[in-house]
């Protein structure tokens, strides 16, 4: 077990006339070398939850266990950096924290701020660009004249040359065409099984949450409502439904087959669709 | 059918090297519900904001009603055309949303006591009624999108531009947004152009156009469009699922026709 | 950041609330040149006694007020040590070893003080019972008769209302580009001169950046719904002046008159 929250409540301007909770007496474990979804509206929390990984924020009440190290209420915790190189966190629309006039110097910022010579933060910026499918021709140009995808790329690659543990991931394809989704789930993917990467995802793309993620955690209101393996979770008809998600295709023509009286099974792929049509068909 | 918007030829670059749109030629019908498809920088956005006189083309026609774009009729252009964009965040100018919907009106020199009776009937249009007096910080994605249509449709336009309007939304505002665009269309024929990357949306549009490249590469029906499976594979687009499902069933002897809807698809099946 | 008290609106419903913006400004740069009136600590009490009492009657809160003032604690601190290193006239108060500390350097201070805390309370005063947009209303009114000489008073107001409109925007940006680079190991507190610049620069950098592209689509945003600011427009918000309205005005000039007067006496 990777993370572990412990009756974590956090609450916004505390003692004030805009206090507001964000996260209500929450418990969860989130599992280690996995592809974790965080679902849920706008509101519900998921922001307020991921910045508590690397202690961004700090709970309110309660306690968070991380990598061998635990973040309590009201206690001062000490070498957060240790914490923040282990656990990257990416932030959405990420492309807007890049500054540096050349992509070699913005990837080695972070690696450098965590102790790293000049040489060994190269080496690393290197590895992240290549990780991120850009090749090294790129080391001396300006972030700032790449297209956006690539330039979030870049952004993700500055996290990445950190080489933390755990990727935490704020909606990382908002904005991005289908193709450039597509390269950029694929990559988490690798990093995942490659590099044996621990991977956090909000989104609310249900098509990469079937495709790519082994669990999900839907969070409303504060609260931790469901966690569970993917395919259990798209069997959740009515929380999918309270929660406004789109299902993917395939659910979604699980679920109008059903309501005709075709039945299928609990695996989500094409052909298990195709063989419930052929048979229900058939009948 | 009757054209609301033509392009002859029109030509446009942000830059010497790279044309964003290479001497494209379409035209929108009046009262259909266009879709416009393509990846990030194939000129999808320069489109919209050509139309509406925010860029200028380098050559070529537009035509907006059969008016052409010129400096000097871009401000009657205008109003016709309704735009929402892609951030909330960065279209809500007034300071409530009773505000933001006053400020196009004053644009327009509606006189001040007609305004208020607007807003209200528009905000209640849009079901924004309840936060007439909130700030935007105080509202949602989808709420901000809504009360930006409703500033759009106090101007009573006669078309409706959404460019990117759902990608930065949740699962629920971007049903919101779709719902009542939806309704828009049906109930007062309005003319709705939306560049999207909703596959969903598209194959419910009335028509679609492919650009790639600052061309138009494909338009057509949906049908017409989104069945040709090969084309789009080499545009690196995705066909629609009904439609892969449709052809993995023909292979299997299922006598069904090219869907490219999951509805439609499911409803043929089960006759 | 969000806990920023000066210039923040209080939504209430007070007589004062309802008063209308123009007559606010007014009084208050009236009573704001009464302040610089050297009228004295009896004069500062008159302008005091008022605007307090102004002020629970606007129904705002001592810790409110308290907080706004909180800022210019640094000030007054940095001024009160100049003071006492430059200021040699006056007798001597007490000694700090061989150094001399004269009665003049803390009457001084305490001057400053005071009417620092006035306009703080005169200003807070305005801010907190006036919706942003309101005040830019009543400003660009009261300029507007400056147009004739080509002040653009419409598109200054127009300025001001959309930097106050993106003032949240931006403190919400600017919160979430720093933890963003704390993530990437950022310590402001930490860290050597360079790394400091570095800190810094990585924040300011993509501020402007963000800030550049809110600027682009807000403009877009503006002129598809028919902006120009050149044309003529009709106004959803207008302003109506009341008796109350008057009658501020005159009480404030009454104060600054006052206090004229007592800085002529003394």
């Amino acid at each position: 077990m990777s993370v572990k929250f412990n009756n974590v409540t956090y609450e916004y301007s505390p003692n004030s006339p805009f206090a507001y909770v964000a996260l209500e007496d929450i418990t969860l474990k989130l599992p280690e070398h996995k592809i974790v979804a965080i679902v849920g509206n706008t509101g519900s929390g998921k922001s307020t939850l991921i910045q508590h990984l690397n202690a961004l924020l700090k709970p309110t009440k309660g306690s968070i266990d991380i990598l061998e190290r635990t973040i309590k209420a009201e206690e001062k915790s000490k070498d957060l950096k240790s914490l923040r190189k282990s656990v990257g966190l990416v932030f959405q629309f990420p492309e807007y924290q890049l500054f540096e006039e050349t992509i070699a110097k913005d990837l080695c910022f972070g690696p450098k701020n965590f102790g790293a010579t000049e040489e060994e933060a190269l080496i690393k910026a290197k590895k992240a660009l290549l990780q991120v499918g850009l090749d090294h021709s790129y080391l001396e140009r300006s972030p700032f004249e790449l297209s956006g995808g690539q330039k979030r790329r870049v952004a993700i690659a500055g996290i990445l040359a950190m080489d933390p543990e755990i990727l935490v991931l704020d909606e990382p394809t908002a904005g991005l065409d289908p193709q450039g989704t597509k390269q950029m789930m694929s990559l988490f993917n690798e990093l995942n099984k490659k590099h044996k990467k621990t991977i956090y995802i909000v989104t609310h793309d249900m098509e990469q949450v079937l495709q790519y993620c082994d669990e999900v955690v839907v969070l409303k209101d504060g609260k931790v409502v469901h966690q569970s393996d993917t395919v259990t979770f798209f069997t959740k008809r009515e929380l999918l439904e309270e929660l406004h998600i789109a299902p993917p295709q395939i659910i979604k023509a699980k679920i109008l087959l059903e309501e005709h009286g075709i039945k299928v099974g609990k695996e989500n792929s094409m052909k298990a669709l195709v063989d419930a049509i052929v048979k229900g068909v058939k009948k | 059918m009757e054209k609301c918007i033509e392009f002859q030829n029109v030509n446009f670059s942000y830059d010497e090297q790279t044309p964003a749109l290479n001497n494209i030629s379409l035209s929108i019908n009046k009262g259909e519900y266009t879709t416009i498809i393509g990846h990030n920088g194939s000129g999808k956005s320069t489109l919209a904001k050509l139309v509406i006189g925010l860029l200028e083309a380098k050559e070529g026609t537009i035509l907006v009603d059969t008016i052409q774009l010129t400096e000097k009729t871009v401000y009657e252009i205008r109003n016709k055309i309704g735009i929402v964009f892609q951030n909330p965040d960065n279209q809500f100018i007034g300071a409530t949303v009773r505000d933001d919907i006053a400020f196009g009106l004053e644009n327009h020199c509606v006189p001040q006591e007609e305004m208020d009776g607007l807003i209200e009937r528009y905000a209640e249009r849009v079901r924004m009624t309840k936060y007439l007096n909130s700030e935007p910080t105080r509202l949602s994605g989808g709420q901000k999108q809504r009360v930006a249509i409703a500033g759009v449709l106090a101007m009573h336009p006669e078309i409706l531009i959404l460019d990117e309007a759902t990608s930065m939304l949740d699962p629920k505002g971007r049903e919101e947004i779709n719902t009542l665009v939806r309704e828009i269309h049906e109930q007062n024929k309005m003319t709705i152009i939306s560049i999207t990357h909703d596959i969903e949306e598209v194959a419910k549009s009335d028509r679609v156009i492919v650009l790639e490249q600052g061309k138009v590469r494909m338009q057509g029906t949906p049908q017409e469009i989104l069945t040709k499976e090969a084309e789009l594979l080499s545009l690196n687009l995705d066909v629609p699922f009904a439609y892969r499902l449709s052809k993995e069933l023909q292979k299997k002897g299922i006598k069904v026709s090219d869907q490219i809807t999951l509805e439609g698809l499911v409803s043929e099946l089960c006759q | 950041m969000k806990n920023i008290a000066l210039g923040r609106y209080i939504p209430l419903n007070t007589p004062f609330h309802r008063l209308d913006p123009r007559a606010k400004i007014l009084a208050m740069f009236i009573t704001l040149i009464a302040v610089f009136f050297p009228a004295g600590f009896i004069g500062y009490g008159i302008i005091g006694a008022v605007v307090l009492g102004c002020i629970f009657a606007a129904g705002l809160k001592l810790d409110f007020l308290i907080k706004a003032m909180r800022p210019m604690v640094f000030m007054l601190v940095f001024l009160l040590v100049v003071n006492i290193l430059v200021i040699k006239t006056g007798d001597i108060l007490f000694n700090i070893g061989s150094f001399a500390v004269h009665i003049d350097a803390i009457t001084q201070t305490l001057y400053i003080t005071v009417r620092l805390a006035l306009m703080i309370m005169i200003t807070t005063l305005l801010t907190a019972t006036t919706k942003p947009l309101d005040l830019t209303l009543g400003i660009e009114f009261l300029l507007t008769p400056f147009r004739k000489v080509g002040f653009p008073a419409h598109e200054i107001a127009m300025m001001i209302s959309i930097a106050l409109r993106f003032i949240p925007t931006l403190i919400e940006e600017t919160d979430r580009i720093m933890k963003a680079q704390t993530s990437r190991g950022v310590d402001v507190e930490e860290g050597n001169l360079k790394e400091k610049i570095m800190a810094i620069l990585s924040l300011i950098v993509p501020l402007f950046v963000s800030a550049f592209q809110k600027a682009e689509d807000l403009a877009n945003a503006m002129e598809a719904r028919g902006y120009n600011p050149s044309a003529k427009r009709t106004r959803y918000k207008v302003l109506k002046w009341r008796m109350s309205d008057s009658a501020i005005v005159v009480g404030s000039l009454v104060i600054c008159v006052a206090c004229g007067m007592v800085a002529f006496i003394l």
